[in-house]
């Protein structure tokens, strides 16, 4: 009975702490949000991060280079509102270096309050299988 | 035999001046301005767009502009060792930043000519109805203006050559002079032979 009673402790103890301080958003599956265009050999796209700064949505995501030597990914974003239509142009194409082995987190921010959601587009042209 | 010869030289020459001539057309296609563009390490498009968009997006979701105060732009040193447009990197800033609605712009020194031209010639000139004229001394003064500068370290041996940029763009508020907001933006491109 004491055991039941410090679970449910916990379990209320744990729901209170969430309430108080809440999580950053996740991205239901990285695949939803992410359009990787090939198979890259050795870069990974692990975690996708969402939250509000001063009204701009920002996107972090955690970026994994498996091989030992630097590789070079292409990315850009369409930033999409409520509806899923896109509220900025096209963006361009940018390089992004990770080192080898490295772990590294990719900052984005959106270009206008209107942007909600977003899809990652990433090209990895040395490296895919 | 010796005139059949000449002739056939002759037609000879001439139909590979044609040939050659055809072969030197250059080949026109049209390319994907938002690819990135490694033709080579020199400022480039990809950098102009980079820094341009890292830039705009920092300041608008920076609290400063909350109010969406007025701004001006100031001058963008350049001091690398090449000739980069400065003024088309601001121009882009200012594009994303008015399409965003983060910022409202005032004219720059730049435009400056253009406007008071335009006042003068519409209330000066004698040729415009008075009472629909635009009025001089209605000019809005910017709360901050943007200035900057971008640099280079450029590192050359026999087969490498590497160069860094580095772009700072500072927001100064015009009546305290105080530096409210400033962000850079490094690149580094290497070429091998």
């Amino acid at each position: 009975m004491t055991l039941v009673k410090s679970l449910l402790l916990s379990t209320a103890l744990l729901l209170g702490g969430t309430t108080l301080l809440p999580a950053p958003v996740y991205a239901a599956t990285v695949a939803d949000k992410v359009d990787m265009q090939g198979k890259p050999k050795y870069l990974t796209i692990d975690t996708l991060r969402m939250a509000t700064r001063n009204g701009m949505l920002v996107v972090e995501a955690d970026i994994k280079n498996r091989h030992n030597d630097p590789e070079t990914l292409l990315y850009r974003v369409t930033w999409l509102d409520n509806s899923g239509m896109r509220v900025w142009e096209e963006e361009a194409w940018k390089p992004y270096v990770v080192q080898g082995t490295q772990k590294t987190t990719l900052h984005l921010t959106a270009p206008t309050k209107q942007a909600t959601d977003f899809r990652l587009e990433v090209n990895s042209p040395e490296n895919t299988q | 035999m010796f005139r059949l010869n000449r002739y056939s030289a002759l037609t000879l020459i001439t139909a590979s001046a044609l040939l050659a001539g055809c072969a030197s057309q250059p080949v026109v296609s049209y390319g994907d301005s938002k690819a990135v563009e490694t033709v080579t390490n020199e400022f480039g498009s990809t950098d102009l767009q980079t820094i341009a968009e890292t830039m705009a997006r920092s300041l608008a979701s920076s609290p400063v502009v909350r109010n969406r105060p007025y701004v001006t732009i100031a001058e963008v040193r350049n001091k690398t060792s090449e000739y980069i447009d400065t003024r088309s990197i601001t121009q882009s800033i200012r594009t994303q930043l008015l399409k965003a609605g983060a910022v409202r712009f005032t004219v720059d020194t730049m435009d400056m000519g253009n406007q008071s031209e335009e006042l003068m010639r519409q209330n000066q000139s004698g040729l415009y109805d008075k009472s629909k004229s635009k009025k001089i001394g209605k000019m809005q003064g910017a709360d901050y203006r943007l200035e900057g500068e971008i640099t280079s370290i450029v590192k050359r041996t026999s087969d490498v050559k590497d160069v860094f940029y580095k772009f700072t763009l500072t927001l100064v508020d015009n009546e305290s002079g105080t530096i409210e907001w400033a962000d850079e933006k490094e690149i580094r491109k290497t070429s091998r032979r």
